[in-house]
């Protein structure tokens, strides 16, 4: 024995590490990140087909558009959110660690929106101008779909958790999550078409604001105790 | 006294009382609902705005009364037995879920009936009070489709107590939209500060239906219950005197 | 007969009464049949268990 003890990693320690992995992880297959945003993308430029590309109904329905397909993209992405891990066995790991779990289960959250929520954010004013907004929407727009898309991570996450293993897990997945993630979508959608007609903002991004922090603050327990429930 | 509701949570003992207690339940339900229907429809008197199309609030109002009940029942039992693992909490929030959400599309139907004549439109997607009753009618069929999903009777209880606890916040979100956004729909009539605001003839069966409904919603959250019971205890021996008595011939 | 025409919202009205009660009764119907149901499938299946 080498009489030196390896040290277990605190709080922020744990929280760090399990972010590290998942960005390293996603470093190894860029596919993950990037298929999101290609649906994103893909999403987007669906309505103006579908629809015809007048110039008044692009910028009508820019904003809609735009969080609808990012939001169908984040229910994308949180398929995959615990599966690797849950397949190699990891998640197992993962729930008997030391850390709690509701901190890893925010770890886990963070390194989702790090990998799909933030490049959606910077990967938007692309969309928003082929939907001709104006450049001084576009910063309101970024800032609803950053609050907007954490919070969809936080609450993805739990119904990830509580979906990990099950045979049809996707459309399930989706179908728990819309009617939470239905006011985020209102809220950010009609902040961003409030400002396209010069209203003021304040009060949706607040909204929103609130949203995510009530999703910051009890998600990550839900999370923890869906994964131990969905791991027995 | 806790022995009451110690022995409320044995299987058996719910299994006999509940069976006593739902003929009442129908009963007192099926006279509240009558007294209602007929006070509402023929004797309440005309409405300024709407004449008699109002009426319609005597099926719309207790509809979407119980559809909120229905899921803080189903909330409220489903962490109870989530924390207290008690089995008869999750075989009521079991029980709970589809009659919820059979109360909610009334409550949605009746509704958008109701608002044809009086907005002019079937349905109004800005509308907040709509938005998060419809909400809710997705979170019932999420939740019933997470147990479906889940094999294990066991499993399916817990993790569908998750998500029923985390969808409990929409509750309050429903009641209070109408306050906090500008909506077509009125604002509260009987639960609002200086007491109800209206006439006393329109108000009580009103309230006869209400508590009709109520007591409705309690015989067949009840019945419903008593099957599940019936259902996840079958291997016990309970069961087994109950459906062979013992000293029958096989 | 005046009295059923509920103004002139007797289509709104009695068709709201009348879907909400056929809900009900279905739901009263349903909870004893699948009652029912339950209590002859687990006699079959106990008289089957006893047997073997």
């Amino acid at each position: 024995m080498s009489g030196q003890e390896k040290q277990v990693p605190g709080l922020l320690g744990g929280f760090g590490a399990i972010i590290r992995r998942d960005l390293l992880l996603a470093w190894k297959r860029p596919g993950d990140v990037l298929n999101p945003l290609f649906f994103f993308a893909m999403v987007a430029s669906l309505f103006p087909l579908a629809v015809g590309p007048s110039p008044e109904q692009l910028m009508l329905n820019g904003p809609g558009v735009v969080w609808v397909a990012a939001l169908l993209a984040t229910l994308l992405s949180l398929n995959s959110l615990f599966l690797s891990d849950f397949e190699d066995g990891s998640l197992d790991q993962i729930i008997l660690s030391p850390q709690p779990l509701p901190l890893l289960g925010l770890g886990k959250a963070a390194a989702h929106w790090l990998l799909s929520g933030l490049p959606l954010v910077l990967v938007s004013p692309l969309i928003a101008m082929t939907y001709r907004m104006p450049g001084d929407i576009i910063g309101v727009m970024m800032l609803s779909l950053a609050l907007g898309t954490i919070s969809l991570s936080l609450l993805g996450a739990i119904g990830a958790a509580l979906t990990v293993g099950l045979n049809r897990g996707n459309a399930l997945l989706s179908l728990l999550i819309l009617p939470l993630a239905m006011p985020i979508l209102i809220f950010g959608a009609r902040t961003v078409s409030l400002a396209a007609a010069g209203d003021p903002v304040a009060a949706g991004i607040y909204f929103l604001a609130a949203y995510c922090m009530l999703a910051l603050t009890l998600a990550p327990f839900a999370t923890a105790a869906a994964l131990k429930i969905s791991n027995e | 006294m806790w022995r009451f509701f110690h022995k409320l949570a044995s299987p058996p003992h719910f299994y006999g009382l509940a069976a006593r207690m739902i003929p009442w339940f129908y009963a007192a339900g099926l006279a509240l609902v009558i007294y209602g229907t007929v006070a509402g429809l023929f004797y309440a008197p005309v409405d300024e705005e709407m004449n008699d199309g109002f009426r319609i609030i005597y099926v719309h109002v207790p509809a979407a009364y119980i559809s909120m009940s229905a899921y803080m029942v189903m909330a409220i039992a489903a962490g109870i037995g989530l924390i207290w693992r008690m089995k008869l909490a999750h075989a009521v929030a079991a029980g709970a879920a589809p009659l919820g959400a059979w109360f909610t599309f009334l409550a949605l139907l009746t509704g958008s009936i109701w608002g044809r004549p009086m907005w002019g439109t079937w349905w109004e997607w800005g509308d907040p009070r709509l938005t998060s009753e419809l909400l809710m009618l997705f979170l019932y069929f999420g939740y019933m489709a997470l147990r479906a999903a889940i094999d294990d009777t066991a499993k399916a209880d817990k993790a569908s107590a998750v998500l029923a606890m985390v969808g409990a916040v929409n509750i309050p979100i429903i009641h209070f939209s109408v306050e906090w956004w500008t909506s077509l729909h009125q604002g509260p009539t009987i639960l609002k500060e200086g007491g109800p605001g209206i006439h006393p003839d329109m108000l009580y069966p009103l309230l006869g239906m209400i508590l009709g409904f109520t007591f409705l919603f309690g015989a067949l959250l009840l019945a419903r219950v008593r099957t599940e019971v019936l259902q996840r205890e079958r291997r016990s021996r309970w069961v087994r005197n109950l459906i062979m008595p013992a000293g029958e011939a096989a | 007969m005046e009295i059923f025409m509920m103004g002139k919202y007797s289509a709104h009205v009695w068709s709201s009464f009348g879907i909400t009660a056929v809900v009900l009764i279905v739901c009263v119907i349903q909870a004893r049949v699948r009652h029912q149901n339950v209590l002859s499938d687990l006699k079959t299946r106990i008289k089957a268990m006893e047997s073997e």
